[in-house]
């Protein structure tokens, strides 16, 4: 039995994944605790779950759009969120003493902290912000990315800079995506791609379940929890290209209370959804493009638009139209006919529902959390003989 | 940011180019009208990774091999990134096209798709 220690986001599509990789770990009989915010943890977690408490604290940051989105995710964001939980992370692991941290990728204090205390760590990509290093290409934003990395380092009270990029784990990296949307990986090397990490969550029983005809099909439309007044726009937009379908479909729209005024008898807006339990019966899903729904929807095999706003959406809606899966459309530019449009291709040519399928198929194989579990448990068992590389190394060094 | 200094943005340039941002994207008329010359490319636009490097070629292909968008936008600052605008963009044009093909640049065929 090994020890597990895992730091992600206060992100929902972060948490959703990591939190399936940690009950498939119990399940095979190790110990996982988390360090985070105990109120947004804990209903993603369940009651058992062992929580390092940090209280949740909003930072800046992430409003942004494009090169600025991503400008604003690591200074106002990223950055500040790693400095506030170091301490907590630092005592989490003092205390718990893991065998493992389990890091998401952008949680840098993590990564900070396994090298401070000589601990085997692995990489989490919930995104697909960093697979690939897209800012390869754009050598100054890649600097300033490293030197955001080696404030955190300097933070921690580590000498020099950091020995290797703090997003990339040397031992292990998963990534909950696949092979059959991203293609042959370039980067890291490490790289174990295990498709959607899906598992069950409480089930929400006053969705009115009743709503649903079982002679139309059925859309969602989630664009994510996003407070800009481009997600109105968008919404208001979705809404009159829904209008004059009510004949052939319903469609439930994922979207805080009092954004869409008097909705047609078709259309259901709720600020919460069950999209897992909702997945089976859906035709069709409008997304954002955040990984986390990409990936619960090709796990369902349930093709997609995807209007992609910023960070790795971009990526993943090019992914998911490569693969035949889905279309892609720009999201603030969309007006309500080619939404329209694009939406009736994507329900009624039956190839983009066999696409999905493939990709469902390679996302069964690739073995979701269960096999990131396999990973992590390889690697803690490998991590004594890590560790004594890393204390040779270190007496090296020094 | 020399270039942006150096020289006075021609306008006829500068609505050619919002013309091939209005092909790289697949946008509207009225999308084409919202341009200026101050327009982010980035942050008011919204213009991606591929629909740059589509610009690009597209420039390349009408202003001569010497004229690399892409590559120029490569060597700048993440600040400077966020901050090109399309009067930017035109001057960096002006600056590198061949000179034989001035012409496509004041008032030349634009290539089709």
């Amino acid at each position: 039995m090994s020890r597990f220690l895992f730091l992600s986001l206060p992100l929902s599509g972060h948490v959703n994944p990591m939190a399936a990789v940690a009950q498939s770990l119990s399940r095979l009989g190790h110990e996982v605790a988390w360090v985070g915010s105990e109120s947004f943890l804990r209903p993603a977690l369940g009651p058992d779950a062992l929580v390092y408490p940090i209280p949740l604290r909003v930072h800046r940051g992430q409003a942004d759009l494009g090169m600025a989105a991503t400008k604003s995710r690591w200074a106002g964001y990223i950055v500040p969120h790693a400095k506030y939980t170091l301490p907590g992370v630092e005592q989490a692991v003092t205390e718990f003493q893991p065998d493992v941290l389990v890091v998401d990728q952008h949680a840098v204090a993590g990564a900070a902290m396994a090298h401070k205390y000589g601990l085997v760590w692995a990489s989490v990509a919930p995104t697909t912000m960093e697979l690939n290093r897209p800012f390869l290409a754009l050598p100054k934003v890649e600097a300033w990315i490293q030197e955001q990395m080696a404030k955190v380092w300097t933070l921690a009270g580590l000498p020099g800079l950091p020995p290797h990029d703090l997003r990339f784990s040397p031992y292990l990296l998963v990534a909950f995506t696949g092979v059959a949307l991203t293609g042959e990986l370039t980067y890291p090397q490490n790289a174990e791609l295990v498709g959607a990490a899906v598992t069950a969550r409480a089930p929400d029983p006053n969705f009115p379940w009743d709503w649903l005809d079982p002679d139309r099909k059925h859309v969602l439309i989630t664009v994510g929890t996003l407070s800009m007044d481009s997600a109105t726009v968008f919404y208001r937009r979705a809404v009159e290209a829904l209008s004059p379908l009510g004949d052939r479909l319903q469609a439930v729209i994922v979207a805080p209370e009092g954004v869409i005024t008097d909705p047609p008898e078709h259309v259901l807006v709720r600020p919460r959804v069950p999209v897992l339990e909702l997945m089976p019966k859906l035709d069709a899903v409008v997304s954002h493009g955040g990984l986390n729904t990409v990936c619960e929807a090709m796990f369902h095999g349930v093709p997609l638009v995807v209007a992609p706003i910023k960070g790795d959406q971009a990526i993943n809606a090019a992914q998911v139209e490569r693969a035949g899966a889905g279309i892609r459309i720009p999201f603030a530019r969309i007006r309500p006919e080619p939404l329209r449009k694009t939406l009736l291709t994507v329900l009624d040519d039956p190839s983009y529902r066999a696409a999905a399928a493939r990709v469902r198929e390679s996302f069964r194989e690739a073995g979701g959390a269960p096999a990131a579990a396999e990973h992590l448990q390889a690697l803690a068992l490998k991590s004594g003989t890590i560790h004594d590389g890393v204390r040779e190394h270190h007496e090296i060094t020094t | 940011m020399t270039v942006s200094e150096t020289l006075p943005p021609d306008p006829e340039l500068l609505g050619r180019i919002a013309g091939l941002l209005q092909e790289v994207t697949g946008e509207d008329g009225e999308w084409l009208a919202l341009i200026g010359p101050d327009t982010r490319l980035d942050l008011d636009l919204l213009i991606d990774s591929v629909e740059l490097a589509s610009l690009s070629v597209a420039l390349e292909r009408i202003y001569g091999g010497s004229v690399d968008l892409a590559g120029y936008v490569a060597e700048l600052e993440i600040d400077q990134i966020i901050a090109l605008s399309v009067a930017e963009v035109a001057q960096y044009v002006a600056a590198h096209c061949d000179s034989d093909r001035q012409g496509a640049a004041s008032g030349g065929e634009v290539g089709g798709r």
